[in-house]
């Protein structure tokens, strides 16, 4: 039986063979899967912001990308995965809705991206597919066992891989 | 209007916050219902607003049975100079939408959300601007601000996604945000409207002040 684990606002998957990991109704939030193609390990984090504000510490790393990216590929590590055998697939960041004076704050899909671009370069991690940006949720499904992430846009009716 | 009965919840979780948000809502709704009544030329009556506080990770499963689930939401923008951003999202549910468009128009009821005439989600967006407005309007008189509505935006799409960017939208508050519901009733026809009022830091410190008091956060603690 394949098990499919969820990753909620903040939180992050670590899975591999059988196993897949999805995130659900992406909007703004970033799904970041990370990959180890030789022990098929695999991450996803489902990202909420760019990067915390209050650096009190009391907030769960798995929200911001600058906390988040670190913390799945250390739990890789922890697994087995090796950091030069990495890469990253990304879906997400999108905005929802046209906005007049929250520009800034609501443009966060755009700033999630940027953040977790920077972050996985910093780290020396490849993207090798994204889907981003637009309008429009996203559903996204990886599966371990062939590298592959699918991506549903339930309000368009599509789905395909990446 | 009936009397509330406070669950063990509500104790758990008592902020005078929600006691504020709670009052603001009861009005802003109250107004909205009778706005609501004049366009739909029929009775509207409304439930009492409950105000709670939901972690960001349980937001969409307050409003929906998945956060998969196609709703139609109409995000209302509203800013007072220094005093920060009132947001206000609704949140209308597939067979709300349905029952409001049986009710606005004879036209063929549709059969999904996702495949929306321009007459049916304009219908959508004006009814929702009709009730948010109402409701800024009811919010303003009682606090004696001016919170000044900006162009609404409708967007349909997954409940998870939609509320994403709120959630997100007050980056120094992260963890828990409060959120109003309240049911809306067309001659016993349930139009289920889900409010969610999302005052950023500043703006909660100045409803909280124009409400309590500059030492609100004093007396309470």
């Amino acid at each position: 039986m394949t098990e499919v684990l969820t990753a909620k606002i903040g939180e992050i998957q670590i899975g591999k063979p059988p196993s897949k990991l999805q995130a659900l109704a992406l909007g703004s939030c970033v799904g970041v899967v990370l990959y180890d193609r030789t022990t098929r390990i695999a991450a996803l984090a489902h990202v909420l912001l760019p990067t915390e504000m209050n650096n009190d510490g009391k907030a769960n790393p798995g929200k911001f990308a600058t906390t988040a990216i670190p913390e799945a590929v250390r739990r890789m590590e922890a697994m087995g995965a090796k950091r030069e055998n990495i890469v990253a697939k990304i879906a997400g960041g999108a905005k929802m809705f046209e906005t007049n004076v929250s520009t800034d704050s609501l443009d966060i899909g755009r700033r999630n991206i940027d953040s977790v671009v920077n972050v996985l370069k910093n780290l020396g991690i490849r993207i090798v597919a994204q889907d981003v940006g637009e309008n429009y949720g996203r559903t996204i499904i990886f599966d371990p066992e062939n590298g592959l992430l699918t991506v549903r846009q339930v309000m368009n009716k599509k789905e395909y891989q990446i | 209007m009936g009397l509330k009965i406070p669950d063990d919840s509500f104790f758990q979780d008592y902020d005078p916050k929600i006691e504020a948000l709670q009052e603001l809502s009861n009005i802003g709704v109250g107004h909205a219902a009778t706005a609501l009544s004049q366009l739909l030329n029929r009775k509207v009556d409304m439930s009492i607003p409950r105000v709670r506080f939901v972690k960001v990770e349980e937001v969409s499963e307050h409003l929906a049975a998945s956060p998969e689930e196609v709703v139609a939401g109409i995000l209302q923008e509203t800013s007072e100079e220094d005093k920060g951003l009132l947001n206000l999202l609704l949140i209308f549910d597939f067979s709300s939408v349905k029952q409001l468009l049986k009710t606005l128009i004879a036209s063929p009821i549709p059969e999904s959300l996702e495949n929306l005439d321009e007459v049916s989600i304009s219908l959508i967006k004006e009814t929702g601007n009709i009730l948010l407005i109402h409701t800024i309007t009811a919010i303003n008189s009682f606090t004696e601000t001016r919170w000044f509505p900006h162009a609404p935006s409708l967007a349909i799409d997954m409940v998870g996604a939609l509320t994403d960017e709120l959630i997100s939208a007050d980056p120094e508050n992260v963890e828990r945000f409060l959120l109003v519901e309240v049911d809306i009733f067309t001659d016993g026809e349930k139009i289920k409207g889900d409010i969610l009022l999302l005052p950023d830091t500043r703006a909660m410190n100045a409803l909280m002040t124009t409400i309590y008091g500059e030492n609100w956060e004093e007396m309470y603690s």
